[in-house]
């Protein structure tokens, strides 16, 4: 596993140089910075073995804040984003039901990779380190109610967009309505990554909970482990740009993340989300 | 620049391939399935490994195994498997140990080991009479020509105690020559009020008890000891007398706060032993959805004793047979003649 993660982290250093390399054959300095709103709704799937050996399924309405600043060839995101909800399990007899609550933030760097522009998309190689932070309450779990997480990662990310446009034309709606459609530009985008060691403060061996006896106990023998890989993040969005330079988006956001096997009270999770967003060209 | 076009599209069509097959059920682990014997393997594991007296109580959990493997069948209802289950836990000897479902709980009733050390009807009656007083849970009042205060607090479970309460109680008392506060069949409770109800007779900083969690899968895995001390504060405190009445029925937050007046010189436990429960539980869930609970800490009096199976009085009293026809609660009176010493 060592091997294969500093074999990863040289081709993608190698990469990324190659993109650096590149400064002095950009023409002109370029900024545009964009504030990106999005709200929607998230589902998925999360189990703790700590207290259960059962995925409980997720409804989450979801808040996301984004910053980016796009210099020369340098972006920089800032990213925060809230789920609020509920976990139910619906077994034969009974159904359980855990409340939720999280924020991951995330504090990006990108570097456009110039080589594939003449391909119309554009590809930005970079990295993040991110902070997730939840906290979930099952009352059937007694003493074991409450649930703190905390997982902090350093990840590896590739961006990469296209642009297109589509051109005015005459149509017929129902082979019938004549209309004209004006010139129409789009932007679409994806996004990957890798959290490529993550370090995480979970409930340990007993998950003993709110077992408090006195305020020393707040997170009794809570436990920092370190896991390689522990997931992957995608963003698939498509937007509308539109004359005034801002844009209205979809996003399909994907993720998991497992703190594996060999861990104490293994968490597997998945999120996947849908995004409305008002995207707002700030300069 | 095809290949470039090519590469670009693979990276889209990957990613539509990793949602489309649901990429993070290969990186999860199955569910457990839910046939009896998983479930029966999954809870007996779960105790085997987490469950903090095992030792202590000298219980051999592989024999338990054993034992009520052969009633476990893959066409067994859900009604024969709760108590199959429920009857295995029940080996553990814990009031803390229970089992939940849909349609029953399974327990262990502590309060079955003793005989119940009260009788209220007596109390109301014959010591704190008609016009006794209701202050958050304690109910009290003067007995015996008011020259002592009985406080009857029957569970730590119905209130956070507050400091008025206490306040109150002490301005009421003041005068008095020492406090009987009875706690007999008091099932426990909130913790959180042990250290509140300590703070009536002590407001300086002391050891009460320290505690160990349940750290790994061998019955000797602990973490290490740590203290749990009252707290310092300026507040007036009874420095009176102070006599505790216990019995079988005293369980969990009522040990633990027997546990902690073994921490004071005047303050005396009288009655019987109480039923224990000084491990806290934590809970789970079995594949099938049910849930459970069981004890993954364990406690040690100042006095370095682990008092799980319960916290013995200092001086054992038990209720007379004849207490219903005289009227008399004989524990109270012992507790009387203490305080007049």
């Amino acid at each position: 596993m060592k091997n294969k993660t500093i074999f990863v982290l040289i081709l993608y250093v190698g990469f990324s140089l190659n993109s650096i390399g590149q400064i002095d054959t950009v023409p002109k300095e370029t900024r545009t910075k964009l504030i990106d709103i999005s709200a929607g709704l998230a589902t998925g799937n999360l189990r703790d073995m700590g207290t259960s050996p059962l995925f409980y399924t997720g409804l989450l309405p979801v808040v996301d804040i984004t910053y980016s600043d796009f210099y020369n060839n340098n972006l920089i995101q800032f990213n925060i984003i809230s789920y609020n909800g509920i976990y139910i399990k619906l077994t034969d007899d009974d159904s359980y039901t855990s409340t939720a609550n999280s924020v991951n933030t995330e504090i990006a760097y990108y570097r456009h990779y110039q080589d594939y522009d003449d391909t119309g998309f554009k590809h930005y190689p970079g990295a993040s380190i991110n902070n997730y932070t939840s906290i979930r309450v099952n009352s059937a779990f007694n003493n074991a109610a409450f649930t703190f997480d905390n997982i902090s990662s350093l990840n590896l990310n590739y961006f990469i967009t296209k642009e297109f446009t589509l051109k005015a034309k005459q149509k017929k709606f129902l082979w019938l309505i004549k209309y004209y459609r004006e010139e129409k530009q789009y932007l679409a985008s994806f996004k990957i990554g890798v959290p490529i060691y993550s370090l995480i403060y979970r409930p340990g061996f007993t998950n003993p909970g709110n077992s408090t006896l006195n305020n020393s106990f707040l997170l009794p023998d809570y436990k920092i482990t370190g896991k390689v890989f522990s997931g992957m993040n995608t963003n698939l969005s498509l937007s509308k740009i539109l004359p005034n330079g801002n844009m209205i988006k979809l996003t399909y956001h994907w993720e998991y993340f497992t703190s594996g096997r060999y861990s104490l009270n293994r968490l597997d999770m998945s999120k996947h989300a849908l995004l409305f967003s008002l995207v707002f060209k700030m300069n | 620049m095809k290949s470039k076009n090519i590469i670009s599209i693979l990276l889209i069509v990957v990613t539509f391939t990793i949602y489309f097959s649901s990429c993070e059920k290969i990186a999860f682990e199955k569910e457990i399935e839910n046939t009896p014997l998983e479930n029966y393997n999954y809870l007996w594991n779960e105790v085997n490994e987490k469950y903090a007296f095992l030792e202590y109580k000298n219980i051999n959990w592989d024999s338990i195994y054993e034992v009520y493997y052969p009633h476990i069948s893959s066409d067994m209802t859900n009604d024969s498997l709760f108590r199959v289950l429920g009857n295995m836990l029940n080996e553990l000897r814990d009031g803390h140990v229970n089992l939940f479902s849909s349609f029953n709980l399974s327990r262990y009733d502590i309060t079955l080991l003793g005989p119940v050390n009260i009788n209220t009807r007596i109390i109301k009656e014959n010591y704190l009479g008609t016009d006794y007083y209701t202050t958050g849970s304690f109910v009290h009042n003067f007995i015996k020509n008011g020259d002592i205060g009985y406080i009857r607090y029957s569970s730590f479970a119905n209130s956070l105690i507050t400091d008025y309460e206490l306040d109150y109680l002490l301005e009421r008392y003041k005068n008095t020559q020492g406090l009987i506060l009875d706690i007999r069949q008091n099932g426990g409770g909130y913790v959180d009020n042990v250290p509140k109800l300590i703070s009536l007779f002590c407001n300086d900083e002391r050891l009460l008890y320290e505690t160990q969690i349940k750290n790994g899968p061998d019955t000797d895995n602990f973490t290490l000891l740590e203290s749990v001390n009252s707290n310092k504060t300026d507040k007036n405190i009874y420095d009176k007398k102070i006599i505790v009445l216990t019995d079988r029925g005293s369980y969990s937050a009522s040990s633990f706060f027997s546990v902690c007046t073994y921490a004071f010189d005047d303050v005396i436990l009288v009655g019987d032993t109480t039923g224990g429960g000084l491990g806290l539980p934590n809970g789970g869930q079995l594949p099938n959805g049910w849930t459970y609970r069981f004890s993954i800490t364990r406690t040690i009096a100042v006095n370095g004793q682990n008092y799980e199976n319960g916290v013995p009085p200092d001086y054992t009293i038990i209720l007379s047979d004849d207490a219903a026809t005289t009227g008399v609660d004989n524990v109270i009176e012992f507790a009387v003649n203490l305080i007049k010493l």
